[in-house]
């Protein structure tokens, strides 16, 4: 890390200059919605297009803050967060593009080479190309050190030994960035790890489907036996992946897909409480408006140190734990403000009722994407010089 | 921050510093007016730091705000600044010495006939103190003198005083709701949790560092280390809440500060009493002049209940159609 951890929110604002690309995305996404015939879902997972990603590509909103060599279009960060903010808001279908756009272009752009950079990022920004995260295994879950999967090399290629798993939409991506050990275990834990671009679609690997527990296919698990790739498929400096994984989890903990995935649920609530006089729901809906309001201040003030490159890791942290503590609680509070019974009644999904069901079965996987509410405690703990 | 405002934050911190010590706090509770304190921010030019009605004078405000919660000021700099801004925009003038402002909704028995208040106002801070106060009767702003019939105080040892009117001669100004007192009330009592909240975090911290047990420091316990990092997150969101109403006063963007303010301010004096364990709860050791004071200051210009029905209310007109607009052009 470069700078030392500790917990600040600069005060940031969005210039005003974003304000003419936040209406030009409202109105792209008013007229996608009947041309593409999707509905706004608030679970930026759940809904793979890849129509949508390229339409979206196509309007040069994906890899926003890149250089345009490589596919940008070298604008700021608190740009590119007005256009994901929109994006979440409207509930558009995002999950295709999502981990490409946000974590793995911006981790080869900071580390990858020339090579790397020319072949996958113009791809990335047009939304045609995908990625997953390839860090957990069956043993390292948060104790993300102890992996096992091991990468030696060789005079001409890498061969890789292990298994990874719940490694979301392996089977539709393209690429997976890989964590492995490039060095047994030593004192330093945090030693001998590097990360390597994985092909998909043409690499010897065998991916197995993990369903999940609403029955769905998103996890997989991905095993390397013998698995050789070539040696320019290292992603930095052989032995620093822990760094590098670290920066592109600050990534991954601090947008606002953390506090937006229930945002339809309090749009129900709302609708629900219109001259009804309710004194309940109306604190209820006060409650959740004021939080969601500090957590975006505290989104775009992390958007602003990523701009000015700062480390925001801990900032991020506490994003990602309270949003996900907001979520859980627009659910919670809004149930017992509005009875249900949740019903899964397959496609019907703008209803209530099945929109609840299928949140409160996602809900629990809201916490551990990304790092568990543990971890981020021992995060912000370490930035305040605890631990 | 600012470069100024950066340097207004150190200068001020530096002056409470030198001038606020736990002997004046604990004098103060027994009703001695701490005038060096007084003096001293008289003289520093705080007292007129709000009385324009601008975006840099709103941040200035949350920033002396911010910084008597942290010292625990025992003196009615925030009352007094409020009272100085809100009578500046309604009568076009800023009254001398020490002002103070009162609810609106505990004032009874209120009658303003020409400029001749009548009523009984209950829990003002600092009333004895102050030279006059402002507040809204009958929907009229009112500059009124300070009657005082009963001292009291909050649980945080702060003058809290009853005030009566029988045809007092008040200066009347232009018809306003009750709720522009609450926002500039909402504002500065949240400006000043903000400011205990970051101070509570770290004398818990440091405790958690330099007190040991069962051979290891208190903060190498996850349970403790969970403590810290819940009463951080909190934090952080009240003063990013904060922040919001420097830009735009709407009360939207107040009501919010005051919910994440008032909410924080309950769980985290619990959480540092609980890391603190009995020496915080010792008169000696100096945790209760701010959890005292957090406890006091989340009920008063409106607990987060009173707000989240406000902010609610507000969201429910706005309309679900329309609340991403009402978000996003608020910052």
């Amino acid at each position: 890390m470069t700078s030392e951890p500790s917990l600040k929110f600069p005060p940031a604002s969005l210039p005003e200059s974003t304000d003419k690309l936040r209406s030009e995305v409202r109105k792209f996404l008013l007229k996608s919605q009947t041309e593409l015939g999707w509905t706004p879902r608030s679970n930026f997972m759940s809904t793979f297009s890849a129509e949508f990603s390229k339409s979206i590509g196509e309007m040069g909103w994906l890899g926003l803050t890149w250089p345009k060599k490589y596919g940008g279009q070298e604008k700021s960060a608190l740009e590119r967060f007005v256009v994901t903010e929109e994006l979440l808001a409207a509930g558009a279908p995002v999950a295709a593009h999502w981990v490409a756009e946000r974590q793995s272009g911006p981790l080869l752009i900071k580390y990858g080479t020339e090579e790397q950079r020319e072949q996958i990022l113009p791809k990335i920004a047009k939304g045609e190309c995908y990625f997953s995260i390839g860090m957990s295994e069956p043993d390292s879950g948060s104790d993300l050190a102890s992996i096992r999967t091991r990468a030696k090399k060789s005079p001409n290629n890498w061969t890789i030994n292990g298994t990874k798993v719940w490694t979301s939409n392996a089977h539709i991506n393209h690429w997976m960035i890989l964590l492995a050990r490039t060095e047994q275990p030593s004192e330093n834990r945090h030693a001998g790890m590097s990360q390597f671009l994985i092909d998909l679609k043409n690499d010897d690997i065998i991916i197995n489907p993990i369903p999940n527990m609403l029955g769905h296919h998103e996890f997989n698990e991905v095993v390397f036996n013998e698995t050789a790739i070539p040696l320019d498929r290292i992603i930095g400096k052989e032995g620093n992946g822990w760094q590098q994984v670290t920066a592109e989890l600050a990534y991954e903990r601090s947008g606002p897909e953390r506090f937006l995935s229930t945002y339809n649920v309090l749009l129900e609530l709302i609708n629900s409480a219109k001259n009804k006089n309710d004194g309940e729901i109306d604190r209820t809906i006060g409650k959740l408006t004021a939080q969601l309001v500090s957590l975006r201040t505290m989104s775009i003030s992390i958007a602003g140190m990523l701009e000015r490159g700062e480390n925001p890791d801990v900032a991020a942290a506490v994003v990602k734990d309270t949003g996900n503590e907001f979520e859980r609680q627009v659910i919670e509070l809004t149930r017992k403000a509005l009875p249900l019974e949740p019903t899964l009644n397959g496609n019907n999904i703008e209803k209530y009722e099945s929109m609840m069901a299928e949140l409160i079965m996602q809900l629990p996987s809201f916490s551990f994407r990304g790092g568990t509410p543990e971890i981020m405690r021992g995060i912000i703990a370490r930035g305040l010089g605890v631990r | 921050m600012t470069e100024t405002t950066s340097i207004l934050h150190e200068s001020i911190n530096k002056l409470f510093n030198e001038i606020v010590n736990k002997k004046d706090l604990d004098q103060a509770e027994t009703g001695i007016w701490a005038d060096n304190i007084w003096k001293a921010v008289t003289i520093a030019g705080y007292l007129e730091a709000w009385d324009e009605d601008n975006q840099e004078s709103n941040q200035i405000s949350l920033i002396i705000g911010q910084a008597s919660g942290w010292h625990a000021l025992p003196i009615p700099l925030v009352e007094t600044m409020a009272a100085r801004h809100l009578s500046n925009k309604y009568l076009n003038l800023c009254p001398d010495g020490p002002l103070t402002i009162a609810n609106p909704y505990l004032i009874e028995n209120s009658s303003l006939k020409n400029s001749q208040l009548t009523g009984i106002a209950k829990n003002i801070p600092f009333a004895r103190h102050a030279n006059q106060l402002v507040t809204v009767v009958d929907e009229k702003f009112v500059l009124a003198p300070c009657n005082i019939t009963q001292e009291s105080r909050n649980i945080a040892g702060e003058s809290r005083d009853n005030v009566s009117w029988e045809n007092s001669e008040v200066i009347v100004g232009p018809k306003v709701t009750r709720d522009i007192i609450m926002e500039t009330g909402a504002i500065i009592r949240s400006s000043q949790i903000c400011g205990a909240l970051h101070h509570a975090l770290q004398k818990s911290t440091t405790y958690a560092t330099e007190r040991k047990q069962f051979g290891r420091q208190l903060g190498k316990f996850q349970s403790i280390q969970n403590y810290l990092a819940k009463m951080a997150s909190l934090t952080a969101m009240a003063e990013a809440a904060l922040s919001n109403t420097a830009q735009m006063q709407s009360p939207s963007s107040i009501a919010a500060a005051k919910i994440c303010a008032s909410e924080a301010a309950g769980e985290v004096a619990s959480l540092s009493h609980r890391i603190h364990g009995a020496i915080g709860f010792t008169h000696e050791y100096s945790l209760h002049h701010l959890t005292r004071r957090l406890l006091s200051w989340r009920e008063e210009f409106g607990a987060e209940t009173w707000w989240q029905n406000k902010l609610g209310k507000i969201v429910i007109k706005t309309g679900s159609e329309n609340l991403w607009k009402m978000i996003t052009s608020e910052n």
